[in-house]
This record gives C-alpha cells, sequence and structure tokens, in this order.
C-alpha cells in the first residue's frame, strides 16, 4: 500500500477547497509492473472529449475506436517507480491546468500519507500550505 | 494465468441472452485520509471535501452514457442517504461524469447536506 498522496488545488476555482488524490494499489502495482500505455494516449483520449464537452454534444459522446484501442494495443512504457507511477497519476488524473502552467505558487504537491490530516470536522476549509 | 479475450458473452442454453459485465468497481473509504479498499479499474480517488469525491478509472471507458450505481451503509438513525452522481459541475460548464472519472457525492436524500462514510460501493455497466 502506498504512502504517497496528492494535494492540489484548482486555479479556476480559488474558493474550492484542496483536493486529495489517492491511488489505488491495484492501479500502482499495474504501474510498477510496465502494465501502461504512454500517458499521451489518455491526453489524446481527455482532448476529444472536452471537445465534446465545449460543443455541447457530450451527454452521448463516444469515442473514436482507433484512438480508444489505444489504451490496449499501445506499446508498454515499461516498468515505473512508485515515484514515477505518482508523477504519471498527476499528469492523468488531475486536470492539466493544475499541473501544466507555472502559477505564483505551486499548484500541487506529492506528500507522504501522514501529512494529509485524519481528523475531517473542518474538511471544507483545508488549504495547502506552501 | 490465461486471458480470456472475447468481445460477446452469451448464454449458451435457449434464446442466447448477452451477459453484461461490470466494467470497473470500487468500495470506497470516504473517512479519515480517504482510501480505495478494493476495486477494479479504478486508478485514484480524489477527496474534494466533505462527503465529495472524485473515482478515476484506469481504462477510459468506450463512451460517455455508461451506466453507474453506488450504494452507503444503512445508518442507524434512519435517515435517508445515498450516494449520487453529480449531474453537472456547479458553473455548469464541465461534465464531471466523463470516460475517466465520475464525480460523486455521499448526502442524506432529503438536504444538501453532504457526509463522510466508509464502505461506498460503486458497480460501472459499460
Amino acid at each position: 500500500m502506498t504512502n504517497y498522496r496528492v494535494i492540489y488545488e484548482d486555479p479556476d476555482h480559488p474558493e474550492q477547497t484542496a483536493m486529495v488524490l489517492v491511488p489505488s494499489d491495484n492501479w500502482l502495482s499495474d504501474a510498477m509492473d510496465g502494465k501502461l500505455p504512454p500517458i499521451s494516449v489518455y491526453w489524446e483520449l481527455q482532448d476529444d472529449e472536452q471537445k465534446a464537452i465545449d460543443e455541447g454534444r457530450h451527454s452521448t459522446f463516444k469515442h473514436d475506436p482507433s484512438k480508444w484501442e489505444k489504451q490496449f494495443t499501445a506499446p508498454r512504457i515499461g516498468k515505473l517507480t512508485e515515484e514515477e507511477a505518482m508523477e504519471y497519476l498527476v499528469m492523468k488524473d488531475i486536470p492539466r491546468r493544475v499541473w501544466s502552467v507555472e502559477y505564483n505558487r505551486p499548484m500541487f504537491k506529492i506528500v507522504k500519507k501522514e501529512q494529509i490530516p485524519t481528523n475531517r470536522q473542518f474538511r471544507n476549509a483545508w488549504e495547502m500550505t506552501q | 494465468m490465461s486471458t480470456l479475450k472475447v468481445n460477446t458473452l452469451e448464454e449458451a442454453t435457449s434464446g442466447g441472452a448477452t451477459y453484461y459485465t461490470a466494467k470497473a468497481w470500487a468500495v470506497l473509504d470516504g473517512t479519515g485520509s480517504v482510501n480505495v479498499t478494493d476495486g477494479g479499474n479504478v486508478s485514484s480517488l480524489t477527496d474534494n471535501g466533505t462527503g465529495t469525491y472524485t473515482m478515476s478509472y484506469s481504462t477510459a471507458f468506450a463512451s460517455s452514457t455508461y451506466s453507474w450505481v453506488g450504494t452507503v451503509p444503512h445508518f442507524t438513525d434512519n435517515t435517508k442517504r445515498a450516494v449520487n452522481i453529480f449531474a453537472s459541475a456547479q458553473d455548469g460548464t464541465a461534465s464531471v461524469k466523463t470516460t475517466s472519472a465520475t464525480k460523486m457525492r455521499t448526502g442524506q436524500t432529503n438536504s444538501l447536506n453532504s457526509f463522510d462514510t466508509k464502505n461506498i460501493c460503486i458497480t460501472v455497466v459499460a
């Protein structure tokens, strides 16, 4: 079980609380066994879907089968370390605007589980410390 | 271990009904520092705040028209509780049920109160 978490804030919604991404152990195991396609395969799918959302035709959206199948047919990228897998997951599951643009402060951090509070009484007020 | 690869599974007896299998499933713990207790085709769980989570899929679905169902445990205080998909983002600009992730809320059905809970069970058929 990984000890890593990713904490991030959405620059488009600064009023929102900090978010915490927790990897699935099964996915992490696949990543470390070298079973993942290049990250570009997911980005291509995300771009197509975002275009459908922007154009208001997402409710019945279908991926181009040739692009969708790349998830299974593209050459695997090889075994990743746990740290590399976490970086891959950031680029796959966190909105691109969070990690691909340089802001005046970091919008995400890969942290240890112990750094995340377990008391959720004020969960909606969490902020990322600098 | 061998892998069976087929496009359609049909019942061998009369009728030959097609079997539809789950393409993703998960048991989630939405308390503490949250966790994916177990699951298949789930890459991560994002804790977005009290009772609000995003489940991302290892393999994106072929279309956005997948069927999604979730359950939460019964609570002894008898309040009606459920897990729902967000129908749309609060600002109305983006979908929160995409082929690669689903945003969900665990809340009381008779109020807008969200709550954190263990044993959130999700099944997705596509």
